[in-house]
């Protein structure tokens, strides 16, 4: 598990997000899967691999969505300042921790989403974007996340990065 | 030679018929007996010959079998694309008049925040902002919202900035069409003596000057607001799937009207 699998996995990620998944939409929703195929990428390989694949996946994503190019850098940046909460240890377990990085990166996400279409005037309630999009956005991330987090922590080994830091 | 000679004529003349007799005697059961231990081998020589040839006709017949169901899925795929063309061709039909630009959707935007499709066409085929498309059965897929110089994105109707003057076909009643969150679409400032009920079409009105009049934008579902609201509120569902939609068509020459106050 290194870059040489990350890069080809995020492209791949960031290009089914737009044309895959969108056909799957449940009651008009998708998880963002860039987003937390990176929050456990994180979680489980560290921020160095972490910060290459933010940059691509971000510039891919992109140069697919609809949005202006660079929101997506710029919604999925927020991750970078995960790593420096980890050293906080908020919460005792790496499951959970995973868990409240999803939710926090989710809400991030969509708020730099919604400060672009609001600086475009194409934004609606924010009230009603956070209650009937970024909520139950965030409750199929956690969903997603924790498969792909496991699915991780195997094909690395069991978790060499904590062997790392001790 | 000459003993081959002989014994030709000596057998011409059947002095040599109880030798041959004999040889039959003796050489048969040999015969039999050898062709008894080399039958299985020739057998295993034969079926290896037919298994190979068998092996290269399942091959043959493998490969004819992958050919022939790649072409049905062609097929069918041409046919559904055929199928997709006719009923858009119904649409120009209905739309007589108005130029009509076709094209395949080449994206989905996967913000949950935005119902966005970009298609393959853009500003070298004459497309602009504010153009209305459509699909089958002249139903409003939404309106061009960018443009680039080989593709365009198009905000459906159920985007949460779309909003699409429309009344009630039935009854004739007016409102604004306009999307939310979760694919949700709604016709709000429908007034409360509006006799509209489930199951009436609504289209669009041609009020503001944005969109052509009469293309169907959906059928209403539900009606609410109670009698003291200043305005009833209608539910709406698409007609044209909307998440499944492949080929549009761009009203080329509908532009939408910039209105000046009096």
């Amino acid at each position: 598990m290194s870059l040489y699998v990350g890069v080809p996995l995020i492209i791949v990620a960031a290009l089914s997000e737009a044309a895959v998944l969108p056909l799957f939409r449940i009651s008009g929703l998708q998880p963002n899967l860039v987003l937390t195929l990176l929050v456990a990428w994180l979680m489980v390989r560290g921020s160095g691999e972490a910060f290459v694949l933010i940059a691509i996946g971000g510039g891919v994503l992109g140069l697919v969505d609809g949005a202006p190019l660079g929101t997506a850098l710029l919604a999925l940046a927020p991750l970078l300042l995960l790593e420096d909460l980890r050293g906080a240890r908020l919460v005792e377990g790496e499951p959970i921790l995973t868990v409240v990085f999803m939710l926090a990166a989710t809400g991030a996400y969509h708020l730099v989403y919604l400060l672009v279409f609001t600086a475009q005037g194409q934004a609606g309630s924010w009230a009603a974007a956070a209650t009937e999009v970024i909520l139950p956005t965030a409750f199929l991330n956690v969903v997603l996340v924790l498969p792909i987090y496991g699915l991780l922590w195997a094909a690395s080994g069991g978790r060499r990065r904590r062997a790392a830091y001790a | 030679m000459g003993t081959g000679f002989i014994l030709l004529a000596l057998s011409g003349i059947g002095v040599m018929r109880p030798v041959e007799d004999a040889s039959y005697v003796l050489i048969g059961p040999l015969e039999s007996g050898l062709r008894a231990v080399a039958q299985p081998l020739a057998d295993i020589a034969t079926n290896y010959t037919d298994i190979r040839d068998l092996t290269r006709e399942n091959e043959a017949l493998r490969t004819e079998n992958e050919r022939l169901s790649s072409e049905i899925a062609r097929l069918r795929e041409e046919a559904t694309r055929q199928q997709q063309l006719e009923r858009l061709l119904e649409v120009k039909e209905a739309l007589a008049g108005q130029e009509l630009l076709g094209a395949d959707i080449l994206a989905r935007d996967p913000s949950n925040l935005r119902e966005l499709i970009a298609i393959n066409r853009g500003s070298d085929d004459g497309i602009r902002t504010g153009m209305a498309v459509v699909t089958e059965g002249t139903t409003l897929v939404g309106t061009v919202t960018r443009v680039e110089s080989s593709h365009a994105w198009v905000a459906l109707v159920t985007d949460v900035d779309s909003a699409v003057s429309a009344l009630i076909l039935e009854s004739r009643d007016q409102g604004v069409v306009s999307g939310g969150y979760n694919r949700r679409l709604a016709m709000e400032f429908v007034s409360q003596d509006a006799t509209v009920k489930e199951g009436d079409t609504v289209v669009t009105s041609g009020l503001g000057g944005t969109y052509p009049a009469g293309l169907v934008i959906g059928r209403v579902t539900g009606v609410s607001g109670d009698r003291q609201a200043v305005f009833r509120r209608v539910t709406v569902e698409s007609l044209a799937s909307l998440s499944r939609v492949e080929t549009v068509l761009v009203i080329a020459s509908f532009g939408a009207l910039e209105l000046t106050a009096p």
